[in-house]
């Protein structure tokens, strides 16, 4: 176990320099220049030229690539992830006002997901071809097909403006400071990064149960006088669990994505909107940390799945 | 007491009882399972379903414009979120275009992307998936490990970080979509060619001294086409919904050109959910109905062409 | 055996006592793509207390079905007992309630399913899942209940029994598990124990050792034995009276030594010749020709007849289902000329292919 986690964490740092070394060159390919972006064209003078040049030069912009890179991810390791351009504040006070609530909401949006997928991916598989399989398969496909988005605007629509029950933005009404206000704000983003992540886990759910379900041991289970119920959770569950965990575990870095919009339909103070708001503004120190940060969770949550898999299946050996 | 009867034998008899006419009886055989598959298909009312609803949307985006008078572009200041009437079937936008005509228009450009994208990237993942299925080895581990990260990053994350420096028009989404949906394609025909590279006929051919390029081209593909099939169709649908998500964030197609995703971006404003929902609903709805039909399309594919995944 | 007696529900059963188990004209209906398929059609058979009833036939035959339907064990649906009668113990489990049948499960009757490697649950370990059925019909603790397992397990001849209810199935060889699985089905010393084809999918070295296992354990509980195979030399091993099915029915039924020396149906009568024996060259070995039977239509005839030198050109065999009649001592044949069977020597006894005549 030991030589197999080690040598699968040294993989894992490997790609993860590698990475770090794509996102960087991309971004330092790009076109346009971060410091000359900022200053309007009309106030465009020669002056201009060399208060850039001596921009570039504060910023370390000026220096070869591969420099530029050892230098960054020498700071990185320090926590000093250098400064946004755009405002000229450390990229990590930045980042870390705004993981909090991206974590928050993907941590709660996740446990939704989990929890609809298993109730009704089971249910559907037991019930398999009949109507109630058709009405939970249905749903998912259309919440699939949705864009998860739309069904937050839509949400807002129903329950913000129509019904009025529930806040449509942020994380708290301004000035208010109770636990009862936070999760109003809560509902409507958990509830449809839940709704939409769920879609996908619930069919992968429901068809492993059904492998499963007509497998020989549940057949032995029941021979030795086991409930129908009781052969499906002692024995049915545990083995479809197997492949399940390891997808949930490949699944929560596709759960940024879903909090990238989520955060952005709710203007929640989150990652997500920060990165839109940054793309736009070509800052680049910030741009690159968030795409480390997510290599980091892409990474880790592969390792996590990997790991899972050999603790959870008795049959894989550890080479 | 070993001597069991094998009631597999016999089952093979009639088969030699056609031997003598193997010309028509190959043609039936080669006929028989695409018009099974066929009948299948037809079967499933979802399916059915799906891919009408799917060519009557294909075939309005394409030909509406031929038929009336749709202006996506002119600006008119004097008519800005109106709300729909006999003029503008939708309404007019933000800037006061006609919505129904952006509809339209942006569902060119959304199914374009969508469309494209697949292709492009069944192709990639197709390369990728024949190579490292059939040159094993390095390659393929390289490849594998490669399409591990690739499947796990969240793309609309990169896809942010990347088109928000190079900016983004129609080739550069197609191709970034591309990039990062190849995986699923490259790890099913590597999946095919390993488990056919073992099948008598691919070792006699290798034993024949065929070439390995002639050999993914003449038997390893044909065989993975159905699947590689399913899995593009629904890639088309995931590529719409990319394509809508990119451009509601304002990282997609830009204005003035149309696409169901910048449509929705609108309803970033709370007033424009509120009281105008002729400016999100159309073209959420469009979406969902375009990306509905073609799922039900492909997992009709998938069900006709593989009986057995069912 | 002029008086010809025909099987049915009010005829009393061989022998004056009340049989284990008694089914009489068994329907089991699959729904199909293709339609309904009548995998058990109007089966007949008893099983005294004690006793190991051989079943043969061929995959389809309906032997499975049959033994399946006793515990409510098809899977429903696409299938569903149509018809006929299931007395176990002097209980009727057609239509029994799903409870009767799960307190019988396990306890009064056991399985042996074919393949080992399946039938085990992968991720629990051997020990547990012994134990498992243990504690449902006695109630035992885990630890008493893992105790009981860890006997099963030597009874059966597992070598370092503690050890081995420890592992997971994986761990095991193919005979192994075989084993595993006899102890679980006789582990709360079941009355009856049905055994599916135990020894198909295991190494022609382990089925002998897995046969006698099996013997071993049904001489050690006392309880009548089922045992379904497509190896006639098995029967011969093994049971004491012996039931040949085909095409969802019974074709014939007697006493092993009765039907091995004189069979009175053509279909035995191939099977028989299809057997290697040591007075016989295996040059002579002959196979029965074409195919099983499509169960998807009610055959109205003999459902053997297009493979059948006696009936293939007889109408009477082609309209007319022949009943399950009495041709001697304990010893019954559904074939309308059982006299002409053996009349010439067992290799002519069947029609060569011609299968295309049902279509």
């Amino acid at each position: 176990m030991g030589a197999y986690l080690l040598r699968r964490l040294a993989s894992t740092v490997l790609v993860f320099f590698l990475i770090t070394i794509v996102v960087f060159t991309l971004i330092h390919l790009a076109p346009g220049d971060p410091i000359a972006m900022q200053i309007p064209p009309d106030q465009y003078t020669s002056a201009t030229q060399d208060f850039i040049a001596a921009k570039r030069h504060e910023l370390g912009l000026d220096r070869a690539l591969p420099i530029q890179y050892l230098t960054w991810i020498g700071h990185a390791f320090t926590g000093d992830l250098g400064l946004s351009i755009v405002n000229g504040r450390p990229v990590s006070e930045i980042i870390g006002e705004r993981i909090v609530p991206t974590l928050e909401l993907m941590s709660l949006g996740m446990i939704l997901a989990i929890v609809i997928a298993l109730v009704f991916g089971t249910w559907a598989a037991v019930r398999k071809n009949r109507i109630v399989d058709y009405v939970i398969t249905f749903f998912s496909m259309l919440t699939i097909s949705t864009p998860g988005f739309f069904i937050g605007i839509m949400a807002i629509y129903l329950f913000s403006v129509k019904l009025k029950l529930l806040p449509s933005a942020g994380m708290s009404t301004t000035g208010v400071h109770t636990t009862a206000d936070a999760l109003k704000h809560l509902i409507l983003p958990v509830t449809i990064l839940g709704l939409t992540m769920s879609a996908g886990l619930l069919r992968f759910v429901r068809g492993a149960m059904i492998s499963e379900l007509t497998a020989d041991y549940q057949r032995t289970a029941l021979a030795k006088g086991l409930t129908r119920g009781g052969v499906v959770v002692k024995h049915v569950f545990r083995n479809a669990l197997i492949p399940i965990l390891t997808v949930i575990a490949y699944m929560i870095p596709q759960l940024l994505s879903g909090a990238v919009l989520i955060e952005s339909v709710f203007a929640w103070p989150g990652m997500g909107s920060m990165v839109v708001d940054e793309a736009a503004k070509n800052d680049f120190p910030v741009l690159i940390a968030f795409a480390m940060l997510t290599a980091i969770l892409v990474l880790l949550s592969n390792l996590v799945a990997d790991v899972l898999y050999t603790l959870v299946d008795p049959r894989v050996k550890l080479r | 007491m070993t001597a069991t009867f094998d009631p597999n034998l016999p089952a093979a008899a009639p088969a030699a009882d056609h031997s003598h006419d193997a010309a028509e009886g190959l043609a039936a055989v080669r006929r028989s399972p695409s018009r099974m598959a066929l009948r299948r298909y037809m079967s499933n009312r979802l399916a059915v379903a799906g891919a009408v609803v799917l060519v009557v949307l294909v075939l309005g985006v394409l030909l509406l414009p031929v038929f009336m008078h749709l202006d996506p572009y002119t600006v008119d200041p004097l008519n800005v979120r109106a709300k729909p009437t006999g003029d503008h079937l939708l309404g007019t936008d933000g800037v006061g275009r006609d919505v129904f005509a952006r509809l339209v228009y942006g569902g060119r450009i959304s199914m374009l992307i969508g469309f494209s994208a697949a292709l492009l990237a069944v192709l990639i993942g197709s390369l990728i998936g024949a190579l490292a299925g059939t040159l094993g080895g390095w390659v393929d581990s390289t490849f594998m490990r490669m399409a591990d990260v690739f499947m796990s990053f969240p793309n609309l994350v990169a896809i942010i970080v990347v088109v928000g420096i190079f900016g983004a028009n129609v080739i550069v989404m197609v191709i970034l979509l591309a990039l990062f949906g190849w995986t699923q394609t490259a790890r099913v025909v590597r999946g095919m060619i390993l488990s056919l590279r073992e099948r008598e006929y691919v070792q006699a051919s290798r034993a024949f001294g065929a070439k390995p390029l002639w050999l993914i081209s003449r038997h390893l593909l044909p065989a993975a086409l159905s699947q590689v099939v399913v899995l593009m169709t629904l890639e088309v649908a995931g590529f719409i919904l990319s394509e809508a998500a990119l451009s509601f964030l304002g990282v997609g197609i830009q204005p003035p050109t149309a696409s169901w995703g910048n449509m929705l971006q609108a309803a970033q404003q709370y007033t424009v959910i509120s009281s105008m929902p002729w400016l999100w609903l159309p073209p959420g709805l469009a979406i969902a109905l375009t990306v509905l039909a073609i799922n039900f399309v492909g997992d009709g594919l998938r069900d006709a062409l593989d009986p057995r995944q069912r | 055996m002029t008086e010809q007696v025909s099987i049915t529900k009010d005829t009393a059963p061989i022998g004056d006592e009340q049989p284990l188990l008694q089914v009489t004209d068994l329907q089991v209906e699959f729904r199909t793509d293709a339609g309904r398929a009548y995998a058990v059609d109007g089966v007949s058979f008893s099983i005294a207390a004690g006793e190991i009833l051989g079943v043969v036939g061929e995959s389809g035959s309906g032997k499975s079905v049959t033994a399946m339907s006793i515990l409510g064990l098809v899977p429903s649906p696409p299938g569903r007992i149509a018809g006929g009668s299931i007395v176990l113990q002097g209980q009727e489990l057609v239509g029994a309630s799903e409870r009767t049948l799960r307190k019988l499960r396990g306890s009064a009757v056991g399985v042996i399913f074919q393949d080992p490697m399946t039938a085990l649950n992968p991720v629990q370990r051997v020990g547990r899942q012994i134990a498992e059925g243990i504690r449902i019909h006695r109630g035992l603790s885990k630890d008493k209940a893992l105790e009981r397992a860890v006997e099963l397990l030597a009874l059966v001849g597992v070598p370092q029994p503690e050890l081995r209810a420890r592992q997971y199935p994986h761990e095991f060889s193919g005979g192994m598990r075989q084993r595993a699985m006899i102890a679980m089905a006789i582990a709360n010393d079941p009355a009856l124990l049905i055994a599916d084809e135990p020894t198909t999918a295991l190494d022609v070295t382990i089925q002998a050792q897995v046969l006698d296992v099996i013997r071993h354990s049904q001489q050690e509980t006392g309880a009548a034995t089922i045992f379904i195979t497509h190896d006639l030399g098995v029967v011969a091993e093994l049971a004491e009276r012996v039931m040949v099915m085909y095409g969802g029915r019974v074709m014939e039924t007697g006493r092993v030594s009765t039907i091995f020396r004189q069979p009175r149906h053509p279909y035995t009568a191939g099977l028989l010749a299809s057997l290697p024996s040591l007075t016989r060259d295996d040059a002579e070995l002959t196979p029965i020709p074409g195919n099983p039977p499509s169960i998807l239509a009610k055959v109205k005839g003999c459902p053997f007849q297009p493979r059948c030198v006696i009936g293939r050109d007889r109408d009477i065999c082609a309209a007319e289902r022949p009943p399950l009649l009495e041709v001697g001592t304990d010893h019954l044949s559904a074939c309308h000329f059982p006299d002409e069977v053996g009349a010439s020597a067992p290799e002519q006894q069947v029609a060569p292919d011609d299968s295309e005549v049902r279509s």
